[in-house]
């Protein structure tokens, strides 16, 4: 294959078109008179390009439209009963969540109740609450008492005082 | 094909006229499904994907924006559909092209010599050897030769269907007819 070969290689495709000007028309057309390869190349597209050409014109079957119509409408309603199901899906949240709400509420007020506030509790309450300061001052007292036995300097004075009261007439 | 009889025929679908699409089906469902039926080599699954690219457009035609005409837009589902359905077959039989094909297929052997059988089953033959060539392709020299050789679309077409340069285009259709006549070779020269 020589180079005016190889460049009529790249040319059969648009030369069968009509694709090409003047210039590569003339070439290859002067070409393949006197290259019988090229020329069988040229011939040979030729008649695949007819032959190709010769495959279009196939008929649909008549009932593609029914089918394709048939298709859509079902469509349209796995849509509809996608969107219907999300709709009822959000419904139930919006009705649920504040019957859960409300539910919860119920049960803490119920494991957590309130401050009783009748005069039997608030009487119950300060009772409560004055046996407890009554039990706080007593520790407090006892451990100031501790405290004070163990200070060196309350030691010193208490020693002091028994001193004095025993010079004392 | 009018660009702007199908787009005034899209508006109307837009706007709830779900009737005037069986207009543009009508009008496309032979290209679409000789289109597809060259990628399958069935007419059942064609007539199939044929129609599935239908409900797919008018699922879709909302996105349509116009910018493109409405049948390159179309024949890009189309092929788009049948080379997604080839792939998820787990292999191509190029032996499976069925008799049905050719039966439906539209042959129609030329006058005076419709009623000799030798030259139906030549025909035939002839049919099925480029068939099978075809389908031997890579997916996108395919695509390039079914829509210009077969189905006469022009190269700045196809670069809108394949959403390509037309000179790449315009290299499939030729590497495609180069490698067709490779495996045909002795085979176009008797045709």
């Amino acid at each position: 294959m020589n180079r005016d070969c190889e460049r009529l290689g790249k040319l059969i495709s648009d030369y069968v078109d009509d694709n090409l000007g003047d210039r590569d028309k003339s070439f290859v057309a002067s070409h393949v008179a006197g290259c019988e390869s090229c020329r069988r190349e040229v011939e040979q597209t030729r008649k695949l390009v007819g032959k190709l050409g010769g495959f279009s014109g196939n008929q649909a079957p008549y009932d593609l439209w029914s089918g394709v119509s048939e298709r859509i409408v079902a469509e349209q309603y796995r849509r509809r009963g996608l969107l219907e199901r999300l709709a009822t899906f959000a419904a139930r949240r919006i009705i649920a969540v504040p019957v859960a709400v409300a539910t919860a509420s119920v049960i803490v007020l119920l494991a957590h109740p309130g401050k009783d506030h009748t005069p039997e509790a608030k009487r119950d309450a300060i009772a409560e609450s004055t046996a407890e300061y009554k039990a706080y001052m007593q520790a407090y007292s006892s451990f100031r008492s501790r405290q004070a036995l163990s200070d060196p300097a309350a030691i010193a004075a208490a020693a002091q005082l028994q001193h004095n009261n025993q010079g004392a007439p | 094909m009018t660009g702007s009889s199908d787009q005034a025929i899209v508006e109307q679908v837009k706007q709830g006229n779900a009737e005037a699409f069986g207009l543009l089906v009508r009008k496309y469902q032979d290209r679409i499904y000789s289109t597809i039926l060259h990628y399958t080599n069935s007419v059942d699954e064609a007539a199939d994907l044929a129609q599935e690219t239908f409900v797919k457009a008018y699922s879709g035609l909302a996105r349509f924006n116009g910018k493109s005409a409405f049948y390159t837009w179309l024949y890009r589902i189309a092929v788009n559909t049948a080379i997604d359905h080839l792939r998820k077959k787990p292999s191509v039989r190029v032996d499976s092209l069925d008799d049905d094909r050719y039966r439906e297929a539209g042959f129609e052997p030329s006058a005076g010599r419709s009623s000799d059988p030798v030259h139906v089953l030549a025909n035939s033959e002839e049919r099925r050897l480029l068939g099978e060539a075809i389908s031997s392709l890579s997916e996108k020299l395919r695509s390039a030769i079914i829509l210009h050789d077969i189905e006469g679309l022009s190269q700045e077409e196809i670069a809108a269907v394949l959403k390509c340069p037309v000179g790449t285009v315009k290299s499939r259709v030729s590497r495609a007819r180069c490698e067709i006549r490779a495996m045909l070779g002795e085979y176009l020269e008797r045709m």
